[in-house]
């Protein structure tokens, strides 16, 4: 079965090996060409009668706590969505992490003294890293404004991550109690506070009007801290330089 | 004809080039850079069409960490082929899956 | 078609569309599993492409929910990517190397 999958480089310059003959090929082209003509003929022969939910979302951004409609439609109107896309997150997570135990005593963070980062490295971890977390924070705040929030603040940051654990001299320890909590963090605020709100106004996730800008700050810095966390793993484990590390401990 | 026509032309064939070029080149390297390519371009698209939060989404997420992971992982699946050809060679020591770390 | 129909939305839709007829094409014809990762991510910008196009009108603010499911979208595709690329390497980690074969 491995052999009809190719993983090598170079194996799309053996034209022989694993390819579809021409003319299937051809044929594929041609039906994927036609459909898609099909379709850009249905685009435009398509009359647009519909206005669309702007005009709902504006008539009620008053009452959702921020001024940014999108963050308003992400983490109010439809925070169903939201909800189960960090559930999503936390079960990648859970797939890729490396061992199922967990150990209370380990630190999350080894610091190797002896490594040298080198000159290059450690000049872009001394001004880029710290950028990239404040830009993180920044775009959380600003999310309720204007564009920004949860997502690329989370993404910023696992920016910054990634660029202090490829480094020799930082290895995190994803055996750590600490580790696991950062990645399950977010999911368990959204679920709690759901409820705690459920018992002001009856409904799950529907926030009170006053307290609402509150709300949704606090669980966007939740989610963005599981988001971030999520991400670096993900990159953690698919690079697996920390593989080595994890096993010996 | 304005500008901005002119604009939407060369983001859409730009982004449709970079498409093309990821999926048929011949080096792998180059298709990931191209991947990444496109993503930018898409990036501007999000721009013309009003999609701010989308745009930056897309920039850090699309483009930069989807880029940083398809590279790793190519990597890691370069090591791993030189690893078992070098594991080859010496039969008999070591099972290729093994490591000598 | 007369050419003062054809505004950018139609023409961003139509390039979401062929976005997505590349990515098809490269996902059924090129063996390598590294490109049909591509591909798909190349067919997920292309649906991306149709939503955000759709949301935008001539006169008034762009309709911020497609933005929204977008956004979502955006983070669930990396994270599917990631999942598959870590799977590639568990495969391939696995699977006995071609010539003991």
């Amino acid at each position: 079965m491995f052999k009809e999958i190719i993983f090598k480089e170079d194996a799309i310059n053996k034209p022989e090996k694993g390819r579809l003959p021409t003319s299937i090929a051809v044929l594929c082209g041609v039906t994927i060409l036609a459909l898609c003509t099909l379709l850009v003929g249905a685009l435009i022969s398509t009359q647009r009668h519909s206005e669309g939910l702007q005009q709902v979302v504006s008539s009620m951004l008053n009452k959702s706590g921020v001024e940014n409609p999108v963050t308003a439609v992400l983490l109010n109107f439809r925070s169903y969505d939201t909800l189960l896309e960090i559930a999503v997150l936390l079960i990648v997570a859970i797939v890729m992490l490396p061992q199922a135990t967990v150990s209370k005593s380990l630190s999350l963070i080894r610091v190797q003294q002896s490594a040298d980062p080198g000159l290059i490295m450690s000049s872009l971890l001394r001004f880029l890293a710290p950028t990239l977390i404040i830009m993180g924070g920044y775009m959380l705040w600003t999310g309720a404004y204007s564009p920004g929030g949860a997502f690329q603040a989370g993404a910023l940051i696992a920016g910054a991550g990634i660029l202090i654990f490829t480094n020799v001299q930082y290895q995190v320890n994803m055996q750590s109690f600490a580790f696991r909590a950062l990645l399950s963090i977010g999911l368990c605020i959204f679920i709690l506070s759901g409820f705690a709100v459920a018992l002001q106004t009856g409904q799950f996730l529907e926030y009170p009007q006053k307290y609402a800008s509150a709300i949704i700050l606090f669980i966007e810095t939740a989610a963005t801290v599981s988001i971030a966390t999520t991400l670096l793993l993900l990159y953690l484990a698919v690079a697996g330089t920390q593989e080595e590390f994890n096993h010996d401990a | 004809m304005s500008f901005s026509f002119f604009l939407d032309i060369f983001l859409i064939g730009g982004s449709l080039t970079m498409a093309w070029l990821c999926l048929f080149s011949h080096d792998l390297l180059k298709a990931i850079t191209c991947f990444v390519c496109m993503g930018l371009f898409v990036t501007l698209m999000w721009i013309r069409l009003d999609a701010w939060d989308v745009a930056i989404a897309e920039a850090a997420i699309g483009a930069g960490l989807t880029g940083a992971l398809l590279l790793s992982s190519r990597r890691g699946l370069k090591k791993t082929a030189a690893k078992k050809e070098s594991g080859e060679k010496r039969s008999g020591e070591k099972k290729s899956g093994e490591q000598d770390v | 078609m007369m050419l003062s129909q054809l505004t950018p939305e139609i023409m961003y839709s139509a390039s979401g569309i062929a976005l997505f007829g590349i990515g098809l094409l490269g996902l059924i014809i090129v063996p390598h599993i590294f490109r049909k990762i591509l591909a798909i991510n190349v067919m997920g910008v292309g649906i991306f492409m149709l939503l955000v196009s759709s949301a935008k009108r001539a006169n008034i603010d762009a309709d911020p929910v497609p933005h929204a499911m977008v956004l979502t979208g955006i983070v669930v595709a990396v994270a599917g990517t990631a999942l598959a690329l870590f799977l590639v390497k568990k495969i391939n980690d696995l699977a006995p190397s071609e010539k003991s074969q």
